[in-house]
This record gives structure tokens, sequence and C-alpha cells, in this order.
């Protein structure tokens, strides 16, 4: 038992340390937004583009944006579709974010298209889950969305694992250092303290 | 000479794994103390990464109290953050003041108040110079989820309002610091282990293919 768990946390730990960092230090430019390297947005690079597109009737308006999308050959997760006189929509994937509008009497698509550094790619990535707490109907609708949500999950479980291995080696061994005892307990103090704080 | 220059070099190789001895001791007890620390941390993380994943939201809070308050003074020299705290401090609210919204041409205040266990909405009539207030007790899962995007990115000049958030600003700052070093050390202390050596390149070369392959797809 004590080698298998060894093993699994070797090996689990090697195959996601990328994606730990890859979160770990997103997670510090989340964290600091007004750090230099943070700001991507005012460096993003805007441009636009119109073509004539070819409508078809009675469609719904997510089988019309990913239409709109083939047509357009645009690729990336559909957010907010606004069907209103002019049908808009906008589309995004890490490091891109597509905004179109179509006029359907005269057919014609604009695509405003804005792109972001490689911070703001990292920035994109750490919440790149195609769905959102305020609107739990949306669903996932890439393919590579859904296969970047495993991953996310992927880590997530594999740290859990990470920590639950941790602490089961940890109790095996026999001479236990004071001061481990206290930095476990002093973790989950001050952990418990903030996830309390506020309770009536 | 020769045996003289042998001694010398003997002594060089004690010296240098004495010193690696004493690194690798070293690393394997500060990855074992900076483990255990921040394992509470990193399963609020874990957890919660998984819930925005699902939108696996907790149900709506109930109200936990509703009053008001009249007789509010609303300095008219503050404005914005300064005023908001000023309001609270009367009304006795702490917390992380989410925004500051005047409303109806500026007859209403609305303060947004966070605390990881509850949130606090307090409305000023700024006519009738009274306050009400709405608390609501949120649940152990909205108070990881509110955690761990807690300070965020946005309103960054508004964002750690209150003590308790600087706090955990500095918290998650440590926790990811302390994550790098977990993973870095790691990596050095598997390079001791001879015989996983082989399995374990693999492995980390697998996880490099991945993530790399991954993010070409999404980016490209």
């Amino acid at each position: 038992m004590a080698q298998w768990n060894q093993r699994i946390r070797i090996y689990l730990g090697l195959y996601l340390l990328f994606f730990i960092w890859l979160f770990s230090l997103s997670g510090l430019l989340l964290n600091h937004p007004t750090w230099r390297i943070a700001q991507f947005w005012p460096d993003r690079e805007q441009s636009s583009f119109e073509q004539v597109v070819h409508l078809k009737e009675e469609m719904e308006d997510s089988e019309m944006a990913k239409e709109l999308m083939l047509q357009l050959d645009l690729s990336g997760e559909i957010e907010q579709i606004v069907p209103e006189e002019d049908f808009q929509f906008q589309v995004v994937k890490p490091g891109r974010i597509y905004s179109i509008t179509v006029e359907p009497e005269i057919r014609l698509a604009k695509v405003e298209v804005i792109r972001v550094n490689a911070w703001g790619v990292l920035h994109m990535l750490h919440s790149f889950t195609g769905v959102r707490m305020e609107n739990p109907e949306k669903q996932r609708d890439w393919i590579w969305t859904h296969i970047w949500s495993i991953c996310i999950d992927a880590v997530a479980a594999g740290l859990v694992l990470l920590v639950i291995s941790g602490l089961y080696m940890w109790c095996r061994t026999k001479a236990k250092k004071p001061i481990e005892v206290v930095s476990l307990i002093a973790g989950t103090v001050i952990c418990g303290f903030f996830l309390l704080l506020g309770i009536s | 000479m020769k045996r003289g220059s042998g001694l010398g070099v003997d002594r060089h190789r004690n010296r240098s794994e004495r010193y690696f001895a004493r690194l690798n001791k070293w690393t394997r007890k500060l990855h074992i103390f900076a483990g255990l620390f921040v394992s509470p941390f990193i399963l609020l993380y874990a957890v919660s990464a998984i819930l925005f994943n699902h939108t696996w939201a907790p149900g709506s809070s109930p109200l936990a109290a509703r009053w008001e308050r009249s007789d509010i003074e609303i300095p008219s020299d503050l404005a914005d953050l300064d005023l908001a705290r000023a309001i609270l401090s009367q009304l006795g609210i702490t917390g992380e003041i989410e925004f500051f919204r005047q409303e109806e041409n500026a007859t209403q205040l609305v303060i947004p108040v966070m605390k990881p266990r509850r949130r606090t909405i307090v409305r000023v009539d700024v006519a009738r110079r009274a306050a009400s207030v709405e608390e609501r007790d949120l649940s152990f899962w909205a108070a990881i989820l509110y955690l761990h995007k807690s300070p965020g990115p946005h309103l960054a000049g508004f964002r750690g309002n209150w003590f308790y958030t600087t706090m955990w600003r500095w918290l998650a700052d440590a926790s990811i610091c302390l994550i790098l070093f977990l993973s870095t050390s790691g990596v050095y202390l598997w390079s001791l282990l001879k015989a996983k050596r082989r399995a374990g390149l693999v492995t980390l070369v697998c996880g490099a293919v991945t993530i790399v392959s991954a993010i070409t797809l999404l980016v490209r």
C-alpha cells in the first residue's frame, strides 16, 4: 500500500507538474491585476472584417450561431447570443474574442476580433470552462472547451489525491516532529477561520 | 605530490557529499513542512475549481435578518469607498465592500458587503437619511467558491478594502509560492530515486505533451 501510494504520488505529481505551474502562475496574475504583466487588456490588438453570409430560415439561435461560425471560419465557445434586430453573438477562446453582428436584411456579418498577448492567454486559460455560475443553463458547445474542462477536473482531482497521499505518508511516519504537527494545525486553523468568517 | 592531490580530491568529494546530504535532508524536511501547512488551502482551491467547472452552485441563501436604521449621517465631503465606509461604520457592518452604486438620481446608495459566510446589502435613502439592511447567511460551499475568487482581478483599485481580504490575498500568494516550491522540491526528490528516473521522465514528458497539445488546440 505504502509503495503504491509513493508511486501514485511521484507519477501523478510529475504528470500534472506543468498544469500545476500553469494554474499557479495564472492564479498569481489574477490575484494581482495591478501588475504590469497582468494588464494585458490595454495591449490588446483589434481588427475587423466583413463577409457576406447565407442565412437559413427557421433556425434556433444557437444553430444559427454555429452555422455562421462555419461560414466565417471561426472556432471557439459561443457566448452571449443577442437575437435582436441584428443577430449578435460572441465567440471566445483563450487569446481571442470575436464579436459578430449580422444584419439579416443585407446578409452581412461584421466581425470584430480582439487578440490578447501571452499573459492574456494565461489569464483566460485559468477560467476557461465554457460555463458560468450566474448562468447555469449555458452549456459548453466547443469540443476543446470540453477537453479543457476535463483537464481542469483532472488537475483538481489530482491535487486532492496528492494531498491525501501526502497526509497518508506522513501519518505512517513513526517519529512525527512537533513542528510538522504545528504546521498542519496552523494551516487547518487559518483556512478554517476564513471559511467561518461572517457566520452568525 | 600525487598522494597529496588524491587526498585533496577525497576531501573535496567528502565535502560535496556532505553538502548534498544536507541539501537532501533539508529539502525533504521543508517539503513535508510546507506540504502539511498548505494542504487545506490546496483542498479548498481544488474542490472549488471542480464546483466552478460544473456550475454546482450552492442553493439560494435564505434571508437571515432585515433591519432599518434612521438618522444616518451622510458626509457630503466623502465619495465612493470612503463614503461607503463612513456609512457602514455607523451601522456596525464589516466586510469587503463589493462596489458602491448610486441609484435613482443619487437618491439611493447601494453597498453590498461580503464575508465568506455572509452577504449584506445596505440601501441608503439619502433624502430620509435611513438605511435598510438585508443579511443572508452563506453555506460552506458558497464560502469556498467566494474564497477561490477572492480578491479577484476585477475592480482592482477597490478590491481588498477589508483587512481580511488583504490577508487572504497574502495567504493565496503564499499558497501559490508553496505549491511552486512543493512541485520543484518534489521533482528534485524524485531525481534522487534512481529506480524511478526513467518511468518518471516518461510521465513528465507525457504531461508536457498533454498540456502543450491542449493549449495549442485551444488557441490556434
